[in-house]
């Protein structure tokens, strides 16, 4: 309970630090990082995937409602805990991670570059799915790929730092 | 029914996960303004190209019914045509003139639609049949002309069905006119033989008739109403030793895909032949 609570409470105030002090900040054209992909990386691994699914949906929303952008956020947030889910069984041991008494990934639990081969795969579809629906054409389709990558490297450098402050 | 609902169990994640992406892609199309541009336009044009396509296969299966509607439209259109009314000079009255009290017009020629039934153009003596008689107003000695250009004319008729003297007939005969040299002589005959080529005979060979002129239906005509086409001039030679020039001509009415054409009716032929009949010194 103290930790759905705790969960919530990050979800509030990363979803106001996006859209009010990240969103703001004009950082270029190719950069659009999106820390709040945090709340969705530390939810308990053991959690109901349909629960997932509808988690991310909701915090998608809250961010959209927030952002002044409809459906877009909500959409690559579903996209991205869908594929989550499948990552999570097939290259992680759940097992071994409960044995460490922790519920979700931490970079020391696995070591860095299963930590940042995650990290980067899950970053990446949301960006894709995010940026796909922004730019919405096929003509586009280099500067979707563009702005992906760089907002990906942005994106895990904020969560990177998230995780040194509080030591998550 | 099981299985169904078994599937859906099974994929149950999948599907919830595809049904919330739905959601959210309709709130983008529905609410983001760029989004919500890009996918109406395109899908307008999507549409309208399948719409065409449909109508490109489509069109060809009410082209009967299209068909009909056209020749009704056309009947009407050719009520209208102002040779069919009696010109109007006006009267040199210089003391009053009542405008109000015009004559109503009176309409020359009235036309009837009708479909060819039964056709030849292979004997000597050709008859095409209408599938429209007395009872839908059709007389003997209406001329039939078909959306081309002159047909035949009226023979016999019975309650539902009338019998027509094609041009390709032995008897037919036609005085054409000439716009070009304001000509109205000689005589438009078929002698057998290919159905798209008849004779001009009877022409002063000293009227200089040349390949290409069109033969039109004379207004000196009872029958024919003026400026139906008849045929085109295809060759013109011109024998001094004779006083009639034969000119081969190409009929205007291609007889073999005689499908729809129109009787017309003089409402005036009694009137002018009783001035043929009465009273000859």
């Amino acid at each position: 309970m103290i930790q759905i609570l705790k969960i919530v409470g990050i979800a509030l105030v990363v979803a106001f630090l996006q859209a009010f002090i990240i969103n703001q900040v004009d950082l270029g054209f190719w950069l659009h990082p999106m820390p709040y992909l945090v709340v969705l990386l530390i939810l308990p691994i053991n959690f109901n995937k349909f629960g997932y699914l509808f988690t991310a949906f909701i915090f998608g929303t809250l961010i959209d409602l927030l952002s002044g952008s409809f459906g877009m956020h909500a959409a690559s947030c579903v996209a991205m805990v869908f594929f989550k889910y499948h990552i999570e069984n097939r290259f992680i041991d759940f097992e071994s991670l409960q044995l460490q008494g922790e519920s979700y990934l931490k970079i020391h639990s696995k070591g860095w570059p299963v930590f940042l081969y995650y990290t980067l795969t899950l970053i990446a579809i949301h960006h894709l799915v995010c940026f796909s629906l922004e730019f919405f054409s096929i003509n586009y389709l280099l500067d979707i790929l563009l702005s992906t990558v760089i907002s990906t490297v942005g994106t895990l450098l904020l969560i990177l730092l998230y995780k040194n402050i509080f030591n998550h | 029914m099981w299985v169904i609902i078994r599937w859906i169990r099974n994929n149950a994640y999948p599907l919830t996960a595809l049904f919330l992406f739905a959601i959210c892609f309709s709130l983008v199309l529905r609410f983001q303004l760029y989004q919500h541009s890009f996918y109406f336009n395109h899908s307008v044009a999507f549409f309208r190209s399948i719409d065409k396509s449909k109508t490109d296969i489509t069109k060809y299966l009410s082209l009967k019914q299209e068909n009909i509607y056209l020749k009704e439209e056309n009947n009407q259109l050719r009520q209208l045509l102002q040779s069919n009314y009696f010109p109007r000079f006006s009267s040199f009255d210089t003391t009053f003139i009542d405008t109000l009290q015009t004559e109503p017009v009176k309409q020359v020629y009235t036309y009837y639609t009708a479909e060819v039934i039964r056709n030849t153009t292979n004997k000597r003596d050709n008859f095409f049949y209408l599938n429209q008689g007395v009872k839908q107003g059709i007389e003997v000695g209406m001329a039939v002309i078909s959306p081309k250009g002159v047909a035949g004319i009226v023979i016999t008729t019975s309650d539902n069905f009338a019998r027509v003297m094609s041009v390709l007939n032995s008897k037919f005969e036609l005085t054409p006119y000439i716009p070009e040299l304001d000509l109205r002589q000689g005589v438009v005959k078929w002698e057998g033989g290919d159905e798209r080529f008849g004779y001009l005979q009877l022409v002063n060979r000293t009227e200089d008739v040349k390949k290409g002129q069109w033969l039109l239906s004379s207004n000196y005509s009872n029958i024919f109403p003026p400026g139906i086409p008849v045929a085109q001039v295809v060759e013109a030679n011109k024998s001094l030793k004779q006083q009639y020039q034969k000119i081969k001509i190409n009929f205007a009415t291609d007889f073999n895909r005689l499908h729809y054409v129109y009787c017309v009716k003089n409402n005036t032929y009694n009137e002018v032949n009783k001035l043929n009949t009465e009273n000859q010194p």
